[in-house]
């Protein structure tokens, strides 16, 4: 595997974590005052901006108008510096707009949308800087905006990618490991319910290790929600403290 | 070779960021390095930049830095020249727009400015064999060249409201003000640029007196300027200073000596501790304000 060896013979991947190990992640709501939610995320290397707009009403065309739920309006877009090697257009290109289509997808399939017909919501991610498992980080990014913006959902959104390495599956890969030719699984969860709403897998996994790999994302996915939901708790009281409310 | 500046002006808010890349000079300009702007309006600021809405915008912003750049003297391109004709640097310069608080020209001209401060760029030698020219790019992150930033210009916007004009203007200032003159100012008050703006007509009487208000405002700005980013060196990078997680600890004001510092236990919630000296002739007052 191009020389390198992703999983040490004690067990260690190249960045020093135990297979089932996340990276760290740090993330902060209500970044930004114009959006009705934002949220920042740093997983590891990889930092995420998302912010939200609406409901509101129908922007452009009206024939994007849906009578009986909400339009979910998503745009991926890296930063031309996110990148080692520097990219030539934030957004627009083929690999952007399938994630666009992901995330609209994942959102979709988690957000009440039944509650606002005839409406909008926007959600705009930005990759600042990017280092594998992008579309993880924005998802956990936008759920935190979405939740900041006090839009109604079924649950949080959760997702992580997993590997399979060695006989060993490893969790919350990053570039390095993402690039070097290994099977990426990718999955969005409903953590409380265990609902997959989003499962994507790229190369080579053998059957057998299939359900290996996608229960180490599963379980993933809650660690991320755990972290997730300290965080708005951590907010909410912060926001409820300045106001002086009890609580 | 990627290095970056956070920066919030007001609440404008750009992020900056500067990558070095080798290239051919430009052919008119066959002994100086090149540099190349580069502005995305993000939608995280407004909805209405989604798709190409924003594109007007940047490119009116990249072009009004190109012009206030193009000017010899500004930043020393020669520096950046490694062999005349074939080989140089080419500095692309990225401005990412993510929210919008008025005066974005500023600000963005105040993020190039701190960007190309920090920007350090690898030596590069060059030894020649019998007609074979090798470059060697020096893998020592400290053999650095440094860019001269101290006479490249900063932006300045005077907004025409009613009679008088306006610097750094909000949000709602912009939305009122009918005709704008943007002038690249610097550090000497030397006008590099000058662009006006809007859809309303200035009298020349009141161009003078916002130029001259321009070049006060222009000197100050990067005198400020130049003065922070030296601090900030001088201090070196703090983790948690600049960036989207700061944590915000509000500063008591008090005579007392207050230490505090912040630990991050992976699992677990961060916590903060502070070390409090009260100094004998004080009061007890400053320890009931600490406790708030």
């Amino acid at each position: 595997m191009a020389g390198l060896n992703l999983l040490s013979d004690q067990g260690f991947r190249i960045d020093g974590r135990k297979p089932n190990e996340l990276r760290r992640i740090q993330c902060k709501l209500g970044v930004f005052k114009q959006a009705d939610g934002s949220a920042y995320i740093e997983q590891g290397n990889t930092k995420v901006l998302a912010t939200v707009y609406g409901p509101h009403e129908i922007r452009g065309s009206r024939a994007k108008l849906l009578l009986d739920r909400v339009l979910v309006n998503c745009q991926y877009s890296m930063a031309t510096f996110s990148t080692g090697e520097r990219k030539r257009r934030p957004r627009g290109d083929r690999k952007s707009q399938e994630m666009t289509m992901h995330l609209k997808q994942t959102f979709d399939a988690a957000i009440m949308t039944n509650l606002y017909p005839r409406s909008q919501i926007d959600i705009f991610v930005e990759v600042l800087q990017s280092d594998g498992g992008n579309y993880c980080a924005s998802v956990n990014a936008a759920t935190l905006a979405l939740i900041d913006a006090g839009i109604p959902m079924k649950d949080f959104v959760c997702a992580c990618s997993a590997s399979f390495v060695n006989d060993n599956p490893i969790a919350d890969i990053n570039y390095l490991e993402e690039s070097s030719g290994g099977p990426e699984l990718i999955v969005a969860t409903l953590p409380k319910s265990d609902q997959i709403v989003f499962l994507e897998q790229n190369s080579r996994l053998h059957e057998d290790n299939l359900s290996k790999v996608i229960d180490l994302a599963v379980k993933s996915c809650k660690d991320v929600y755990t972290v997730l939901d300290r965080t708005v708790r951590d907010h909410v009281s912060e926001v409820s403290n300045s106001h002086g409310w009890d609580h | 070779m990627t290095l970056g500046a956070d920066l919030t002006l007001d609440s404008a808010l750009g992020q900056n960021k500067l990558k070095a890349e080798l290239g051919t000079p430009a052919p008119d300009k066959d002994d100086k390095g090149r540099l190349e702007f580069f502005v995305d309006c993000s939608a995280n600021a407004t909805p209405e930049f989604e798709g190409r809405g924003g594109e007007e915008l940047a490119s009116e912003i990249s072009n009004m830095l190109i012009r206030v750049y193009d000017c010899p003297g500004c930043v020393d391109l020669q520096k950046l020249c490694i062999i005349p004709k074939q080989q140089c640097w080419i500095l692309y310069i990225d401005i990412l727009l993510l929210e919008c608080g008025g005066n974005l020209f500023d600000a963005a001209s105040v993020a190039v400015k701190a960007a190309l401060f920090d920007l350090k760029i690898p030596r590069v030698t060059v030894t020649q064999d019998e007609g074979h020219v090798e470059l060697e790019i020096s893998d020592d992150p400290y053999d650095v060249q440094t860019v001269d930033v101290k006479s490249s210009p900063c932006i300045v916007t005077l907004s025409k409201i009613g009679h008088c004009h306006v610097v750094d203007a909000s949000q709602k200032e912009e939305a009122c003000c009918l005709a704008r003159l943007m002038l690249g100012v610097s550090e000497h008050g030397t006008i590099t640029g000058m662009k006006k703006e809007g859809s309303g007509s200035l009298d020349p009487s009141s161009i003078d007196d916002m130029l001259d208000t321009g070049k006060r405002v222009g000197i100050a700005l990067n005198k400020s300027l130049l003065e922070a980013l030296e601090e900030e060196q001088r201090q070196g990078k703090k983790k948690g200073h600049t960036g989207f997680l700061r944590s915000e600890i509000k500063e008591i004001q008090t005579d007392c000596e207050i230490v505090w510092a912040e630990i991050n236990i992976s699992g677990s919630r961060t916590i903060k501790v502070s070390l409090f000296y009260r100094p004998p002739s004080n009061a007890c007052l400053a320890l009931e304000e600490f406790q708030q």
